[in-house]
Formats: structure tokens, C-alpha cells, sequence
């Protein structure tokens, strides 16, 4: 089974990403987020322009006891426990079940330059779901994919 | 039940697709048309343009906000990461 990505050209060089919709009834969501694959990170977290299209409350959520660190400066964390990433493959529909980390970055009184650093990061998508797929990537070919056999 | 989640599914990333289709074969005009801002990109054409993020969100009406759409910020220099 194979879910496809791509390379968005926005970034430079450009960055590997995949689509995924996200559910959750605990934080009221069901929307398609645009994940950055980063194999350096532990987990999946969604980040500030996603929780800000969403309309995402953090107010509702879990705050995590161990923040996260290593994302552009000090971020709020919480937590959503009844969360799933649905992917499309080529056999259809790959839902798995997460604990997904939403990261907000405090960006009161910072600067326009700031702001826009800290919004422009994308979703990502980290190893504890990578970890259950095979990844190939050939950035030279533009073709990027995640696979998936028993 | 699962069939109906299904077709819902199928119509997200259906509609995704054709949206980052759309900008990819766009994007150097749009680049010249809105350089440095954040734009929402809905059926397949530029909804909302500014370069405050939280103003472009507020500018969408919920009839758009609640379709599949695309935010992208546009820059010419293209977008450094280091996480």
C-alpha cells in the first residue's frame, strides 16, 4: 500500500509533505492538514497556521506535561487524545489512531518578522507515525512516497 | 456509515489535490500578484489575500472557511527552515 507525497516548492530547497485529514471529536476537528515529513521529530504535531485555520479552542484541551522544544522558540503544548490521521493509498483509506500534540507559540507583542517566521512552519509529521511506514524519497525525480506492508 | 465517511474522505483530498494542482501551475503568477502574503486558495482561485495571517482568516466567510482550502504564504525568496 503506498501514500503518495510531494515537494512543495514554496521551501528551499523544496520540503517533502504529505496530506492527511485529521479527527478528532475531543478537540472538534476534522480537517486535511498539509504535514511537513520530519524524521527528526518525535512526534506529530499541529502548529500555529494550522490551529489558526481550524479555529482550533486550546482553551478545551489537555495541557502536556513535557513541552516541546526545538520549534522556533518556546511553544505552548497540549494535547488531543482521541485523535486520527487518515491518509489516501492506492488501496484506499490508512486511519490510525495518535496522540496528537498541538503546539502554539506565544506571539504576543512580536514583531511582523517574527510572526511571520513562526507561521509559515508547517504541520509535522513525526516519527511515531513514519515509524510504521517505509519512506522513499528521490528529490531529484520530484517523487516521494510512504509504504506500508504487513 | 463507513461508506458515507468514505465518499467525505475521497471529497477532501479530492478537492486538495486540485487546489495544490491549481497553485502549483499558478504560482509564479501569484507570486508576482502577492508576494509576501498569505493567501486562501478555494475551487481553484485566490479567495483572500493579506499579509496578517489572522486577518486573511477573519476576511473568509464561514462558506469558504468551512470548504477545503489551501493557506499559503507567498514569498520570493523562498521559505528557510532549520527545525
Amino acid at each position: 500500500m503506498k501514500i503518495e507525497g510531494y515537494f512543495d516548492p514554496d521551501f528551499k530547497p523544496p520540503a517533502p509533505f504529505v496530506d492527511a485529514i485529521i479527527v478528532s471529536k475531543e478537540a472538534g476537528i476534522r480537517h486535511k492538514v498539509s504535514f511537513l515529513i520530519d524524521t527528526g521529530a518525535s512526534m506529530t504535531i499541529l502548529l500555529d497556521k494550522d490551529v489558526k485555520d481550524m479555529g482550533l479552542d486550546v482553551g478545551r484541551l489537555t495541557k502536556a506535561e513535557k513541552q516541546v522544544g526545538g520549534i522556533g522558540g518556546s511553544v505552548e503544548t497540549y494535547l488531543v487524545e482521541d485523535a486520527r490521521v487518515v491518509f489516501e493509498s492506492d488501496e484506499g483509506f490508512y486511519e490510525e489512531a495518535l496522540l496528537l500534540y498541538i503546539g502554539v507559540h506565544d506571539l504576543t507583542g512580536a514583531e511582523e518578522e517574527t510572526m511571520k517566521r513562526i507561521l509559515v512552519i508547517p504541520s509535522l509529521l513525526g516519527r511515531e507515525i513514519l515509524s510504521k511506514f517505509d519512506l522513499y524519497c528521490f528529490p531529484r525525480k520530484g517523487k516521494l512516497y510512504l509504504e506500508y506492508s504487513k | 456509515m463507513q461508506e458515507i465517511k468514505n465518499k467525505e474522505y475521497r471529497e477532501i483530498f479530492s478537492k486538495s489535490k486540485e487546489n495544490r494542482e491549481w497553485f502549483r501551475k499558478n504560482r509564479e503568477k501569484l507570486l508576482e500578484e502577492y508576494s509576501e502574503q498569505f493567501v486562501l486558495i478555494s475551487e481553484q482561485r485566490v479567495i483572500a489575500y493579506s499579509p496578517d495571517l489572522d486577518r486573511l482568516i477573519k476576511m473568509v466567510s464561514p462558506k469558504y472557511r468551512e470548504k477545503e482550502h489551501l493557506i499559503k504564504y507567498l514569498s520570493k525568496e523562498g521559505i528557510e527552515l532549520v527545525l
